[in-house]
């Protein structure tokens, strides 16, 4: 509630100040204390502090209030790592600020809903800002290309989100959650078609926004065409809200028919993560590469959504933990990737070579985020996916498992292929030794590293707070 | 209201048909009857005054694209206070501050298009 | 009001909307038109819209007219966002086909 307020109010003032040429290291420093304040807000009065706000709108118990800290955390570490990405620009940058924030806004109201209503607005108001900063180079085609590609398959997956939202309705007479979740607890046993096919509509829907098979053909063109900044904040934050809201509407209001989509979920999860990292091992360009990572990480954490019988808060550990130890390591490897760009002009891993010897400091975050990553200990993406995995076995999904275990075989041979272009490749010139990073930065990235590092022999931070 | 049945709508179904009859009859008989005198002159789009120079479709200014787009967006907004003006009196004092509330944030955007020049002309 | 909206069975506005959707879906699947893509998503988009009117009044609950309104809003910000996203791509190809987008490929 507050944390929707002070960031809406945020965003407009972010978007008039650009109006009157406010200094925009001064709208990003009030940007990034705000933000952080609302986080500390947010953790220290709500959590196990339930707080339904709006009419039941909206619900703010511990799952949201986590998600939201998640969301707010990381926009706030990428908003640091910023200034490689703004120091191209020269107008506008204020407008970049407020457009991200709104983007925030929209989260929030994804990972608190508590009526499917609240759920569209959150989707969209994500959506419509992250158009056009998938667009905003507006000179360059490859950027104009995946905006238009992502607004028609957004737009396209809105009308398929409304359809399962409205056949929903039909039949429970409610967009109230908690109203659902009873409808099915007393009628559990007959599911009519209608109801089928708006559970399959939402199912199809969320699954786009997530980018998992065989929705996800739009997530490599897009992450490649948008800016590097755009695409870090998309395959990170938006991945999170995504995922929270998934896991919110199917975990919580659709468990009881749970057996009627847990099918659907095992494949889509099996389908996901074998396209995600058979795939990735044919690319050459970076962004493309962690495109498909991204959606072989998104299989992973559907395979958290099978986890229903299980006790609750070991799977909202599990899904927790993951997101978390993906997102931090995402925006690792993004913020080298970032500083990279910015005195070569492209994103092919050959552009990577000989990185380590030019910049020791670059190198050393590369290898750990990548580690973390491929799910090498003792990183957190090794516990992360080691939770997941010990969960699918004692849920009884062994082949799954299996599945996922050989992809993540799979996946460290990809990743490799890019340390190895950093640590043993000479490199082609010498511009990769101009790369020169302020103060800000270096502190961030290397508390990144030990943030990764801890979270990978401490896993109870952040697994058992629910 | 209680004696709606499918009955009901014949003289409906019957006007539609009078309304095509007449259409479909009054084109077929003006093509038979009138008289036919095709000429390059006949076939252009203005037959008298100046000749046309170039393409219908040429891009027109982006200005028109940008007010019809904003045109939009704030026309839609106004259907959020129907149901406000439909319960003015039951909302009473809060109902109008949320309108305050939401009508601030239409005109802090207004104010921005503004100030960006959006809509002028020159 | 009520009355006149449930003389028509509940099914045949299912059966119209479905219609209506399933021509969206087809126009956004077939049509290689950036605009016309377009205006077939708003044709989804409206075919909701009517379905959950009827729902709403055959049910005597009001929050499914209220979600119409919502819907007409987001729809009319996503109009002004993609119609500029269009443009800037005219702008740059001269065309607004979506065939001609075939740059992004790995």
């Amino acid at each position: 509630m507050v944390a929707l307020i002070s960031l809406s109010i945020l965003g407009v003032f972010s978007m008039i100040a650009g109006l009157f040429n406010v200094n925009t290291k001064a709208v990003l420093t009030i940007s990034i204390v705000t933000i952080l304040g609302v986080l500390g807000f947010t953790a220290g009065f709500h959590w196990n502090n339930d707080y339904s706000r709006f009419y039941d709108m909206l619900n703010f118990d511990n799952y949201a209030v986590a998600f939201t800290c998640a969301i707010l955390g990381s926009t706030a570490i990428l908003l640091l790592f910023s200034e490689h990405f703004f120091s191209n620009i020269k107008q506008y940058i204020t407008e970049y600020y407020s457009l991200i924030i709104f983007s925030v806004v929209g989260m929030i109201a994804m990972v608190a809903f508590d009526n499917l209503a609240m759920l569209f607005l959150g989707i969209e108001i994500m959506s419509v800002p992250l158009y056009i900063l998938v667009g905003s180079q507006k000179k360059n085609l490859l950027s104009n290309e995946s905006s238009l590609k992502y607004f028609l398959m957004g737009a396209f997956t809105t009308g398929i989100l409304l359809m399962g939202i409205t056949l929903i309705y039909g039949e429970t007479g409610s967009f109230d959650l908690s109203t659902i979740q009873s409808y099915f607890q007393e009628n559990a046993t007959d599911s009519s078609p209608i109801l089928l096919v708006g559970l399959f509509f939402l199912l199809a829907a969320m699954a786009f926004k997530v980018s998992a098979a065989p929705f996800h053909f739009w997530t490599p063109d897009v992450y490649q065409g948008s800016p590097t900044f755009i695409t870090a904040f998309m395959s990170t934050v938006v991945k999170i809200a995504g995922f929270g809201a998934f896991f919110r509407l199917f975990y919580i209001c659709f468990a009881p028919i749970s057996e009627v989509w847990t099918t659907a979920i095992w494949v889509m999860a099996a389908l996901t993560i074998t396209i995600g990292s058979i795939t990735a091992v044919f690319q050459n360009d970076i962004k493309r590469l962690l495109a498909y990572s991204s959606i072989s990480h998104a299989g992973y954490m559907l395979i958290s959504l099978l986890m229903v019988k299980n006790v609750e808060s070991e799977a909202f550990g599990a899904i927790f933990y993951y997101v978390i130890s993906y997102s931090i390591s995402s925006i690792a490897l993004f913020s080298v990737i970032m500083a990279v760009q910015k005195v070569k002009d492209s994103s092919s891993i050959d552009a990577f070579k000989g990185l380590a010897k030019a910049n020791p400091l670059l190198g050393i975050i590369a290898a750990v985020s990548i580690a973390s990553l491929a799910g090498l200990p003792p990183t957190a993406g090794f516990l992360a996916k080691f939770y997941i995995l010990k969960s699918t076995v004692e849920s009884g999904y062994v082949w799954l498992a299996l599945i996922a275990v050989t992809n993540a075989i799979i996946g460290i041979f990809y990743y490799f292929k890019v340390l190895i272009a950093i640590y043993f490749k000479e490199a082609e010139d010498q511009s990769l030794s101009l790369i020169a990073s302020s103060l800000a930065y270096k502190i961030v990235a290397v508390l990144l590293v030990i943030g990764i590092l801890v979270l990978g022999i401490f896993p109870d931070l952040v697994y058992s707070i629910f | 209201m209680e004696t709606n049945l499918p009955v009901d709508y014949l003289p409906i179904l019957i006007q539609f048909f009078v309304a095509a009859g007449f259409v479909v009859t009054t084109m077929v008989l003006t093509h038979l009857v009138g008289p036919k005198r095709d000429s390059k002159n006949k076939l252009e789009s203005f037959e008298c005054g100046i000749e046309s120079v170039g393409n219908a479709r040429n891009p027109f200014s982006i200005k028109y694209f940008l007010t019809a787009i904003l045109f939009v967006l704030f026309d839609v907004e106004v259907i959020f206070m129907y149901p406000w003006a439909v319960n003015f009196r039951e909302l009473g004092i809060f109902g109008f501050v949320e309108m305050l509330i939401f009508m601030t944030f239409l005109l802090v955007g207004f104010f921005y298009v503004i100030k960006r020049k959006a809509l002028d002309w020159e | 009001m009520d009355s006149i909206i449930r003389v028509i069975p509940l099914n045949y506005y299912i059966f119209l909307s479905a219609a209506i959707f399933c021509i969206g879906v087809l126009g956004v699947l077939l049509r290689r038109n950036a605009i016309i893509i377009f205006m077939s998503v708003e044709l989804m988009l409206n075919s909701v819209n009517l379905l959950l009117s009827a729902f709403s009044a055959y049910r005597s609950d009001p929050s499914g007219q209220v979600f119409v309104f919502f819907i007409m809003a987001v729809a009319a910000a996503e109009v002004a966002v993609g119609l500029a996203i269009i443009v800037m791509i005219y702008r740059n190809t001269n065309s607004v086909d979506v065939n001609l987008l075939d740059k992004l490929r790995g």
